[in-house]
């Protein structure tokens, strides 16, 4: 275990290093991506939507980097060798994976205040400070779901090319054909328990109710949970 | 190394049929076959990357899947490249690590390796911005970080310029002289019929094995007589050679055939069978 552990947090600083030269530049041009969302929902949605415009666009800017970046970098991966070099000095394919997933979606969970600071600011409301640890909960959890959905993509599809494209693809579907912008309950019903397929339905409600700082986003987080469990156990049932 | 009826397969696509091979200490080995041969198959099942269907492989006393014996076993897969954005120094440091080579004993590996491979100089700079032979230096430098007892090469020198190919196999030289197994595989025959101490052919299954002397010996009685005024090459019996050159004007050049033409031939006997 703790052989595992050493191994986990050496791929962790490698993964580091290597993002540090790109980091700060991704994360800055990151910001205008919130911005630009934010001040056009201002102008067509009224203010009582402010809430689900700041979870929609958090859960959209979350599902578009996270699940492209994991699934694109581990597509290249796979491409460039890199499993059968880490397989062959002893880390096993699951945690080389995990690792990926999770230090590519990190540098997306740092735009996540952000995109809640830019809402405040330009739409006015005001979050409050209990919030704060319902928030940590339901970002952490979200990420945990995207990247997890990316791994799974970015392990199972065979190509490069289609990974890319399925992945880009897919982060608008899950955001656009979900109730992210607006509750669940707005959608029609039988189409409504297909929403709950998607995990961004979760994620969305979970940071909707954490940003009121109401209780009610736990459950929504639970769901988020699952879903990312899915996608876990679902790329380890890839064979290769 | 030994391997025992392997047999492997990728749905209905058969890979490996009933191998059985082994290598010893201090000689180089070379599983030699066209692409799609089954080579990469065999490799990664014998380095635990891939689970056999069926047969047994046992490395340095264990299975292939024991996460300790791959602290003794260094390897460089197919189509492998190191990572573009962490530096030279970094690459090698984190196999390393990785493959539980502690503090000053692997500052001082990585030191003399980097040295040996000229590689030194640019410890510092990304990985990226080295040329193709100098990557596969590194590849090979972070193989051998944890002085591994067996060494497995997927095509180490696929698309390498002459020069570098010959480095490597200097390398390669120096690393049997020191003791070391060395797995190879490769679809240049030269590279194989150069270096290494026994050859495996390899289509789908065995079709052949020796040293490449042996099975040159087994394979022909025939040479092939090169007319350097006409430029066209005769296949002749042993016998019958002396008639032959008697009668050329110009130069010319009397040969074994190489392995490659011994291989080419082998195959299409296989194929016909
Ligand atoms: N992961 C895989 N999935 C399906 N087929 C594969 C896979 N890997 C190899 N093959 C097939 O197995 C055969 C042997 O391939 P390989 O071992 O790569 O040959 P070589 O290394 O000798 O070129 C080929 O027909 C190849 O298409
Ligand atoms: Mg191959």
């Amino acid at each position: 275990m703790t052989n595992v552990l050493d191994k986990f947090w050496q791929l962790l600083k490698m993964q580091f290093k290597m993002a540090k030269s790109y980091l700060p530049s991704v994360i800055f041009f990151s910001i205008f991506f919130p911005i630009g969302f934010l001040l056009l929902f201002r102008f067509v949605a009224s203010s009582s939507a402010s809430y689900y415009i700041i979870s929609g666009t958090a859960t959209f800017y979350v599902f578009i980097n996270a699940v492209s970046g994991v699934a694109q970098i581990l597509a290249a991966e796979r491409n460039r060798g890199r499993f059968s070099l880490m397989i062959a000095s002893g880390v096993p394919k699951e945690l080389y994976s995990f690792t990926i997933a999770l230090s590519a979606g990190i540098s997306t969970l740092v735009v996540v205040p952000v995109i809640i600071l830019l809402g405040e600011l330009l739409l006015g409301i005001t979050i409050p400070l209990g919030a704060l640890p319902l928030l940590v909960i339901s970002a952490i959890l979200s990420l945990f779901s995207s990247s997890m959905l990316g791994m799974f993509m970015g392990l199972a599809i065979r190509s490069q090319r289609a990974v890319n494209q399925y992945s880009n693809l897919v982060a608008f579907v899950l955001s656009f054909f979900a109730p992210v912008y607006f509750p669940p309950t707005l959608v029609p019903m039988p189409f409504m328990y297909l929403t709950y397929l998607e995990p961004t339905t979760y994620v969305s409600q979970a940071l909707y109710y954490s940003l009121h700082g109401s209780l009610l986003s736990l459950p929504w987080d639970v769901g988020v949970l699952l879903t990312g469990m899915l996608f876990a156990i679902a790329s380890s049932l890839v064979r290769r | 190394m030994e391997v025992w009826g392997v047999w492997k397969s990728f749905g209905p696509i058969l890979a490996n049929e009933d191998i059985s091979m082994d290598l010893e200490r201090g000689e180089i080995v070379s599983l030699l076959g066209p692409n799609g041969a089954g080579k990469t198959t065999l490799v990664r099942q014998i380095y635990g990357e891939l689970r056999p269907d069926k047969g047994r492989i046992s490395l340095l006393g264990s299975k292939p899947s024991d996460s300790s014996v791959k602290e003794r076993v260094g390897v460089i897969p197919q189509e492998c490249s190191p990572y573009d954005d962490l530096s030279v120094w970094d690459n090698v440091y984190y196999v390393g690590k990785l493959k539980g080579v502690k503090g000053e004993v692997l500052k001082e590996r990585i030191r003399s390796l980097l040295t040996g491979l000229g590689l030194w100089e640019r410890r510092d700079s990304l990985a990226d911005l080295l040329s193709g032979g100098m990557k596969r230096k590194l590849l090979i430098a972070m193989a051998l970080v944890n002085d591994p007892e067996l060494v497995i090469l997927d095509e180490p020198t696929v698309g390498l310029d002459p020069e570098s190919r010959r480095e490597v196999w200097d390398l390669l030289n120096q690393l049997r002289a020191s003791g070391k197994g060395i797995l190879l595989t490769t679809h240049y025959l030269d590279e194989a019929e150069r270096l290494s101490d026994r050859v495996y052919f390899l289509n789908r299954k065995i079709v052949a094995k020796g040293t490449p002397s042996q099975i040159k010996e087994r394979f022909s009685d025939q040479y092939d007589v090169i007319d350097y005024t006409t430029g066209r090459t005769i296949r002749v019996s042993g016998d019958k050679v002396k008639d032959v050159i008697s009668k050329m004007s110009g130069k010319f050049e009397v040969r074994l055939p190489s392995l490659e033409e011994i291989y080419l031939e082998v195959l299409s006997d296989d194929q016909r069978s």
